[in-house]
């Protein structure tokens, strides 16, 4: 186990910017996340952390050594891939004890570590067939396995769910959250899914173009967002933005964007948005455009000015599209961002 | 129906096409010296092996196969360790201009080699290596050495790239790699690239023919156009050479077939 420190990394390729003056350390048996878009470069920051890639500029250190001269094999690092990346031509006892095999460890401790992390991921049925005959529920175990068997400094996750369908990524969520709480050791993770970074990480590191955006706690990327690709990117459904111009009609929003002292514009999650069919102090009118029931929610699109803006029904509100319908927001919930650079503006009382 | 038997017809064609003249080389060299030559009868009146025995006795042609396996073997070898190595690097390390030197392979296998015999024919007498086996290795290993790496670097490219960083992560040098891992996995690769340069050396005639002399270092191409005859030529000895010389290349595709057709790489990412 160990620690993770990254001074100044940055990765070009050509002239495609990956990564810039990244200052990050990971603490000893921290979950870590790279939250970002697709293509946005978190794959590379694993590959060079793991050496597969050297740094254009800066340096990576484990427990405070520099390990830039270090090749993979040299590294003590696991890696789990989105596509498994399991080895075809070996069963999955040969799967599970190549790393081991590599390392040296004597023959005889082999097999036992191999039973053991066959036990604890449910695969010992498992261990004579090839990765061709299982599932992709199963692949992935034996993909977790083969990190888990050594015991290594650090894990690195490269959207390891992705491929699995719905039901079964939220199950193996769960797993890696037990096996992290049982094991302690150092993970990054990378993936664009902004719940799965939520649900799994002690802290996340949202990235957009190669920079990161905001560094924090869930709870405080959730709740206090550093801008508003961040705010965007975080919380399902997307955050409503209210452009500033819009706001003229609406006297209570355009109070509330004046307390900024540049121009903002607002934004408030679909989840603090209460939708009701009849009016009440502050709230705006929309036209109903879609209803969304998914059961312990309804979610209502309206119409406003322009703007899409999305809300929770209250119970037993009847909402039909083409129906007005009025959108109240508590003014606490309402996040100013600048009108230019899209960085929070905070919204003081006055 | 009719498009099935269209189908089967032109199936039917192209086996023709491609057994009649191996055929036609099998019913001369079961003909009576008589019947060689005249048409009717298209096939033997009497069936014999006269001519097999012929072209083992009295001549050295057991020797000349084994001249032409120990070539076509070690060219092999040669041909595709290489090209597998090269390919390797090409396809996973990053090697920089990766473009220009495909390119630069592909561009020296277009020389022709009549233009290249003359040279290499002084080169070879002068490292003393004229009519030995040697020469005729060394210069089919460079020979089929661009189809070899092109091929390679095709197969390894097929492979997804986190086969092998998992490798190199679980502790691979990027050589222990290649061989614990990628190698198995281009293995059908390797067995058509193999198959490919075998044929070549076993049937190469220019470069044997100038470089070889006696029947020390002789291969069968060559024996078969050289083969003595005493006032004509022996057309029932040099077709039962060339059926003798074409079994092993049809036992070695047969072989080789089940290989290639081998998805090995199933399961290896999701799909």
């Amino acid at each position: 186990m160990a620690t993770i420190k990254f001074t100044g990394l940055g990765k070009r390729f050509g002239d495609t910017v990956v990564a810039e003056d990244l200052d990050l350390a990971v603490a000893d048996g921290e979950f870590f996340t790279f939250l970002g878009p697709s293509g946005c470069g978190k794959s590379t920051l694993l590959h060079l952390v793991a050496g597969i890639e050297a740094p254009s500029a800066g340096r990576i250190e484990f427990d405070g050594r520099a390990v830039d001269h270090l090749d993979p094999q040299d590294r003590d690092v696991a890696m789990v891939f989105q596509s498994y990346a399991l080895y075809p031509h070996l069963t999955v006892r040969e799967n599970l004890a190549f790393p081991l095999k590599n390392r040296r460890v004597a023959a005889r401790d082999i097999g036992p570590r191999v039973e053991e992390v066959a036990r604890s991921l449910g695969l010992e049925a498992l261990l004579e067939r090839r990765p061709g005959q299982l599932s992709g529920g199963q692949r992935q175990r034996v993909a977790l396995g083969r990190a888990l068997v050594r015991r290594p400094a650090a894990f690195l996750m490269d959207e390891p769910l992705s491929n699995l369908d719905a039901r079964l990524r939220v199950e193996m969520r769960e797993e890696l959250k037990r096996l992290h709480a049982l094991h302690r050791v150092t993970t990054l993770f990378v993936t664009h899914d902004q719940e799965e970074a939520m649900v799994l990480s002690q802290r996340i590191a949202v990235l957009k173009d190669g920079r990161v955006q905001q560094c924090g706690t869930p709870s405080e990327i959730y709740h206090a967002p550093a801008n508003l690709f961040v705010a965007k990117f975080v919380g399902s459904p997307e955050m409503n933005i209210l452009p500033g111009e819009r706001l003229a009609g609406e006297p209570a929003l355009a109070r509330l964007a004046a307390r900024a002292e540049a121009p903002v514009v607002l934004g408030v999650r679909p989840a603090d948005v209460r939708v009701a069919a009849t009016p009440s102090a502050g709230a705006i009118a929309a036209e109903v455009s879609v209803v969304e029931p998914t059961g312990p929610e309804t979610w209502v699109v309206g119409e406003w000015r322009g703007t899409r803006i999305k809300g929770r029904a209250e119970p037993g509100a009847q909402l039909a599209p083409g129906a007005t319908a009025w959108f109240g927001m508590p003014e606490e919930r309402i996040f100013g961002f600048d009108a230019e650079t899209g960085a929070r503006r905070p919204l003081p009382r006055p | 129906m009719r498009g099935g038997a269209a189908r089967v017809l032109a199936g039917a064609l192209v086996v023709a096409w491609s057994l009649a003249p191996f055929l036609w080389q099998m019913i001369t060299s079961l003909k009576p010296v008589a019947e060689i030559g005249v048409l009717p009868p298209l096939l033997p009146s009497r069936p014999t092996l006269e001519h097999y025995g012929a072209i083992f006795a009295g001549y050295p042609l057991l020797r000349i196969i084994f001249n032409s396996t120990v070539v076509a073997a070690l060219t092999t070898a040669g041909a595709t360790g290489l090209g597998a190595l090269a390919g390797f690097a090409l396809a996973k390390l990053g090697v920089r201009y990766r473009g220009p030197i495909l390119g630069g392979v592909v561009a020296v296998s277009m020389l022709p080699p009549i233009a290249l015999v003359s040279p290499l024919f002084l080169a070879i007498n002068a490292a003393g290596l004229r009519d030995t086996l040697a020469a005729l290795v060394i210069t089919y290993v460079s020979f089929s050495l661009p189809l070899a790496v092109w091929l390679m670097t095709n197969f390894f490219r097929s492979l997804p790239d986190e086969i092998y960083i998992a490798a190199r992560v679980d502790g691979c040098s990027a050589l222990a790699a290649f061989w614990k891992v990628m190698l198995p996995l281009a293995a059908p690769g390797l067995a058509a690239t193999a198959l490919l340069v075998f044929i070549f050396a076993w049937n190469e005639f220019l470069f044997a023919l100038s470089f070889t002399s006696t029947a020390a270092a002789r291969t069968i191409p060559v024996a078969i156009a050289l083969f003595p005859g005493l006032h004509e030529i022996p057309w029932g000895e040099i077709a039962a050479a060339s059926v003798v010389a074409t079994l092993p290349l049809v036992l070695l595709a047969v072989v080789f077939q089940r290989r290639i057709a081998e998805g090995l790489t199933a399961g290896a990412v999701k799909g």
